[in-house]
Order: C-alpha cells, then structure tokens, then sequence
C-alpha cells in the first residue's frame, strides 16, 4: 500500500486546539428518524443529521452512535451520496482577539470518543480559520486530528478518486510569543463552563 | 282396567312434560322486549376496580386499576376512567403505564390510551429510568410493543429524544422514532486517566 504520510502541527501555538470543555458536553441530535438501542446504548439516526458536542458541530445524511461500557462515545457522520459531511470545531483562542474555528469536509467523519481523534475519511479538506479568514488547509483522503496532541496525520492514501498525493497551505503566521513569555498571559477568563 | 291406567298416567305425564320444556324453549326463543342495548350503550360499569392478569403457571404479570370501568356487548369492548397499568414481571423492570382514558379492544390485545399518557419503566441494574410522554400511545401488552403517531418526549436518565411519533418494543429494547427527532445524550463523564 502506498502512502504518502505528512505529520506536522497544524497552528505553530501548542495552545492551539479543540474548546477543552467539549468532550464532556452532552451529544444533541437532530434528525427526520432515529433508532435506539436502550440495551446496547447505541443508536442510529439519518435525514440531515446535525450533531452538537459543546462548540463541535457535525453535519451529515446519517449518524451511528454507540457508547462502551465504560462510558466513551463513539460516533460516524456520513455523507449522502455525492455530498460531504460537514464538521466544525471552535479552537481555545491561541492569541487575544483571535476567534479560530476547524472545518472539516468529508464523506464520512468519525469521533472517537476514548482516542479522542477526529477522523475525516475520504476527499478529506480541513481548513483552519482565524476570525472568519482561512489560514491553513490540508487535502488527502483521510484526515486524522488528535486533540489531545494537536497533531494531524494527513494521508493521501490511494483509494479511487485519489491522485495520491497530499496537499497543505500554509498561511505565514504573527511571530509567537515565547511559551515561557506567553504562560502567565494565557489563563483562560473561566475555568467552569458555562451554566446551562 | 288398571293395569290399563297405569301406562295411560305415563304418556299424560310425559306428554305434559314434552310440552312444558316445548313451550318453555320457544318462550327463550321469542324476543321478550328485553332492553337490546343501543349502540354505544353499555352493559356493564363498574367503579374502582382492579384486575389482575395472570400468566399460565399462575403467576401475577399485570395489574390494571382504574376510576371506572365499562363494557360494550356490541364489540366487547372495555373503556377505563383513570386507567393504571402496573407490569408485575419479577425478571423485567417494572413498567408502569397511565392515562386519562383509554379503550381495550379483543379482549386485551390492543390498548389504546389516550390523554396526557406517562409510561415509565423503573430503574434497573446499571440502567437509568425510563419515561415517556405523550398524548396517545397503542400498547400491545401480549407483544409488549408501545407505539404512538403524537408527538412524544422520552427521558433515559439525563438524556433526552423527542420525536413526532414513535414505535418501543420491550423485549428487543429498541425505539423508532420518526420526524424531527431531537436526542440529547448526557452521560457521567468516561472514568479516564487524569492526562
């Protein structure tokens, strides 16, 4: 199997990643219908799906959720056919000022919930904005963000439709400030989140 | 001549006795102005009442109270004022069903409860209580199938799915619901490591 692996940090702050709040919000689920298993706490929904987790939205035609019995959540978002899922994600503010959000697009867009990685499979685009200005954007067929490294593993793979190679832009970025200059400056307002 | 009496008091006796049971039999027959309920008249009310259902080794399944109870002769139908329906099953969560009113149809097969319906099922080992709201449900106690075409709210412990209808099957433990279905999950945090 061929492979084109690209490793790089996406966003040149470590400070940069996912709203840390989210992984501990309730899953909302919109959708036409839906099955669920009370059992195997697991169900299945489809018809314009959109799925919320604190600031991550997903969009797609059909969603699988389960959960493991130690509590993880696990979710696929799919596409229908001819389209793309859609996935968006507020980033913690890397510098004052500054609102980031991560877009993804692809046909099917997997959170593992014990991993904690965002998976965008196939014709996979994640773009990177900076008050509403697109900085950064990667293209491959899979996708994979880790946010407990903020790292993101682009491959090209070599499934149809695929020209095997990966493609990133990189924007040019403010000069950081020094993470031991910038510590201090970086408390977040709150550390409870918000009273629902 | 007496021993001609004898036989002769005999075939009197009997043929009164032929005759009587003869007109008594057309007299059950002949309709006697008997009040033939119109329909949608009962013939049975009954006030408060409690009935208990039981399975083939005579062990208590369910428990039905309601306010009051009538019966239809002309479909066989039974409709209830206030009606509670207590599953009593030793090796299932209790459920436990209640409406405003609601009609018993063939004998018990088909329940369809109407008005303000909450149906709930008890906690359970490792299990959240179940409720669910709505404004008519069809329950089907022999295929212990729940199924309504009304909007309907469900509540799992903290995690909430509304819908516009929904069909519940007990024993697979599976919900269909259909047409703006809205879910919230909320689960206890995973037991992860500290990073």
């Amino acid at each position: 199997m061929r492979r084109a692996l690209l490793w790089f940090l996406l966003g040149a702050t470590a400070a940069a990643h996912g709203e840390t709040a989210d992984r501990n919000k309730p899953i909302q689920v919109e959708a036409q219908k839906g099955s669920y298993n009370d059992l195997k706490q697991a169900g299945v929904f489809s018809g314009n799906v959109i799925v919320t987790k604190g600031t991550i939205r997903v969009t797609g035609e059909r969603l699988e959720l389960r959960k493991d019995p130690e509590g993880y959540e696990y979710a696929v978002v799919t596409a229908a056919v001819g389209q793309l899922a859609r996935f968006r994600q507020r980033r913690d503010a890397s510098k004052p000022g500054a609102e980031e959000y991560i877009e993804g697009l692809a046909e099917r867009i997997e959170y593992d919930g014990r991993a904690e990685t965002i998976k965008l499979v196939t014709r996979a685009q994640l773009i990177r904005l900076e008050n509403d200005q697109q900085r950064d954007e990667l293209r491959g067929s899979l996708i994979t963000y880790d946010s407990r490294s903020t790292e993101y593993n682009v491959d090209s793979g070599n499934s149809a439709g695929s020209d095997g190679r990966v493609r990133a832009i990189i924007a040019p970025r403010n000069p950081a400030p020094a993470p031991g200059e910038a510590a201090p400056l970086k408390r977040a307002p709150s550390v409870e989140p918000p009273p629902r | 001549m007496r021993d001609r009496i004898a036989p002769l008091a005999a075939i009197i006796l009997l043929t009164i006795v032929v005759g009587t049971s003869y007109w008594y039999s057309r007299m059950m027959r002949i309709p006697r102005g008997a009040p033939i309920p119109a329909p949608g008249t009962p013939d049975v009310v009954v006030e408060r009442v409690v009935i208990t259902q039981f399975d083939a080794h005579g062990i208590a399944r369910n428990k039905l109270f309601a306010e009051r109870l009538t019966h239809f002769e002309e479909n066989d139908n039974v409709e209830l004022a206030s009606p509670r329906l207590v599953s009593l099953r030793p090796d299932q969560p209790q459920l436990d069903a209640r409406s405003m009113r609601a009609r018993v149809e063939n004998a018990g097969e088909r329940v369809h409860m109407m008005g303000s319906v909450l149906l709930t099922r008890a906690a359970a080992a490792g299990e959240p209580a179940l409720r669910l709201s709505t404004e008519y449900l069809l329950a089907l106690p022999d295929l212990d199938r729940f199924s309504t075409d009304k909007p309907v709210e469900m509540e799992r412990g903290p995690s909430t799915i509304s819908a516009q209808s929904m069909t519940y099957d007990n024993i697979a433990r599976t919900i269909d619901f259909q047409g703006d279905v809205r879910a919230s999950f909320i689960s206890p945090p995973a037991a992860r490591t500290k990073p």
